[in-house]
């Protein structure tokens, strides 16, 4: 069974179809790509996926158990965690703070253990810490630790978003364009990094991404959408071979060798 | 910073329990019971305020649910101020609870305005409800706490020195709680939602639940305060449901610093001597307030504590750093 069936999902907005009869799967420790041109409805569909909209039909399933009319933190509390389009941290927090903000699912106490500081309450802190460090040392932030969120550079502020998403412990995690604003070195650095993600913390990845050249060396399986609708699946090489998939791009100014900003 | 924090408290402390062996001044000393009030009372909106990130601007309500609660239950009942005092923070926080049950599904100024609204119904009900509040008259004589075994022993704690240190005390175990709550992932969960609500949800962080747990606990220390204010003071009326504490209590924490736990304190200090030795030009207090709060907001949102500590481990503030702080 996969970790994660969309099944003929639709959404509309007014007049809009959104998302139009849709249906994959995301098995256990894959990386799939959700791709297509602007408008195919890819963000859509991951706020479907993460509680942020429900879908009008069809029904999403996580584990084997529907999450489709769930609230958005009770989809991240069966380990679905997503990050956003546009850059999203908690920007008046340092780097290390907006790591335990996020790690609160895995290091809540309860609350009179909390109140008077037991024993148990102070061991589960020092372990979030050094989890907290393990996950910066991933991503390569750490010397940033202390620094406050709003004063780094923007390549790796992309970074951290990716930190706060490990950092709630995610069996599924799903990344909004995490190549957009990067250049072509921090994205290989990228592509390594979310490899290392898969492989070291054997989490699931789901990403829409523009970035070919990192949609290409990363994915295992790629999804493809058009006007809401899927019109490919396959890995990499059946996705290029694809002719629907190439006239969907067409005027699109698809480039599947290097970096495009289509 | 946590420790330089935690210093500066504990500094604050040895400081205050030998106060009134150093300056036996019976004005000195009624001046810093009120300075503990306004520091329990100045901790509770805080921790809406600088934790949460929103503005109940109705808080003086709690203090007044509290302060009647006493009233009413010491000189119509003869309950003894040792069950007269958890009873009003109790009370508070049931009235918090559904308040902020409804209230917290909203955000920003529908937040405020509806609290706010709900302090003016408390006022007009406290007003009016005369069989039950004694309406404008309110409660005089509200008795000093007793402690009583059998017949011969009694004593009566009504000497402000008992007042002094037992306002102490109650401050002392509101700042205890607070830190702990602020550097626990309760307190975590509450700032990332201040810094940041969609992505909070995203990390499965659960707003209102937080928001309202947070509002509460809020409430439950203000019903505290107004307790102690009514059996110090012995007389509780209308207008302790007034604008004015809630202007004062929300000045000490701008001014202070919000979202820290030294900030309220020190706002409590700096405001609650103000306000009693700036008696004298008592026509132009208010009008100086007012101009303080708009410096402060303008020139150092952060308030005193932000120009304390600029680098912070724990950074607690939502606001850029002022630049006078730069200095």
């Amino acid at each position: 069974m996969a970790m994660l069936e969309v099944r003929n999902v639709s959404r509309r907005f007014g007049g809009l179809q959104a998302n139009k009869d849709v249906s994959f799967e995301v098995n256990q420790s894959e990386i799939v790509s959700l791709i297509g041109p602007n408008g195919a409805g890819k963000t859509t569909m991951f706020n479907m996926i993460t509680g942020f909209l429900s879908p009008d039909e069809g029904d999403v399933t996580f584990q084997g158990k529907s999450v489709a009319g769930l609230k958005p933190h009770q989809v991240a509390q069966r380990g679905i965690v997503r990050s956003f389009q546009i850059t999203n941290v908690f920007a008046g927090l340092t780097v290390e703070d907006n790591l335990v903000a996020a790690h609160y699912m895995r290091a809540r106490g309860g609350f009179w253990e909390t109140m008077l500081n037991t024993k148990a309450a102070r061991d589960r802190d020092s372990a979030m810490r050094v989890s907290v460090r393990d996950i910066l040392r991933l991503v390569g932030l750490e010397a940033l630790a202390d620094e406050d969120a709003k004063n780094l550079a923007y390549g790796k502020l992309r970074l951290l978003e990716i930190a706060i998403g490990l950092s709630a412990a995610p069996r599924l995690l799903l990344l909004d364009e995490p190549a957009a604003g990067l250049n072509s070195e921090e994205s290989a650095r990228l592509v390594e990094l979310l490899r290392l993600i898969c492989r070291e913390r054997g989490t699931t990845i789901l990403l829409v991404e523009h970035d070919m050249s990192v949609v290409m060396e990363v994915s295992d399986r790629i999804v493809v959408l058009n006007f809401g609708q899927k019109i490919a699946e396959g890995t990499p090489v059946e996705i290029r071979a694809n002719s629907a998939v190439v006239e969907a791009y067409l005027g699109g100014g698809l480039d599947f060798g290097g970096a495009n900003n289509a | 910073m946590r420790s330089t924090e935690n210093n500066i408290l504990l500094g604050g402390l040895a400081l205050a329990l030998v106060l009134p062996v150093l300056l036996p001044d019976q004005f000195l000393i009624h001046v810093m019971i009120m300075v503990f009030f306004y520091g329990i009372l100045a901790s509770s909106l805080n921790l809406t305020v600088g934790y949460v990130g929103e503005l109940p601007l109705g808080h003086a309500a709690f203090l007044g649910i509290g302060a009647y609660t006493s009233a009413i239950l010491s000189t119509q009942m003869q309950v003894p101020f040792w069950i007269c005092l958890p009873l009003a923070g109790l009370i508070a926080a049931v009235f918090g609870l559904v308040i902020g049950a409804i209230t917290l599904r909203l955000e920003g100024h529908y937040f405020v305005l509806i609290t706010l609204a709900f302090t003016e119904v408390m006022r007009l009900v406290v007003l009016n409800w005369v069989e039950v509040t004694r309406g404008p008259l309110g409660f005089s004589n509200i008795p000093a706490p007793v402690i009583s075994l059998g017949e011969s022993i009694r004593y009566s704690f009504d000497s402000k020195l008992w007042y002094y240190y037992f306002g102490l005390f109650l401050l002392a175990v509101t700042v205890l709680c607070v830190m702990r709550f602020a550097r626990s992932s309760y307190g975590m969960a509450a700032i990332a939602i201040r810094e940041n609500r969609r992505l909070a949800k995203s990390v499965g962080i659960n707003p209102f639940r937080y928001a309202l747990g947070t509002f509460v606990a809020g409430a439950f220390f203000a019903g505290l305060a107004g307790s102690f204010y009514a059996h110090y003071i012995s007389f509780v009326g209308p207008e302790v449901f007034g604008f004015s504490f809630m202007v004062t209590m929300l000045m000490i924490v701008a001014l202070g610093g919000k979202g820290t736990v030294l900030g309220p304190i020190i706002g409590a200090v700096v405001i609650g001597l103000a306000l009693e030795y700036l008696r004298f030009i008592n026509e132009v207090r208010l009008s100086a307030f007012g101009l303080l709060l708009i410096g402060v907001v303008l020139f150092m949102p952060n308030g005193i504590t932000g120009l304390l500590f600029r680098r912070r481990k724990v950074s607690l503030s939502p606001a850029a750093q002022p630049k006078t702080a730069e200095g």
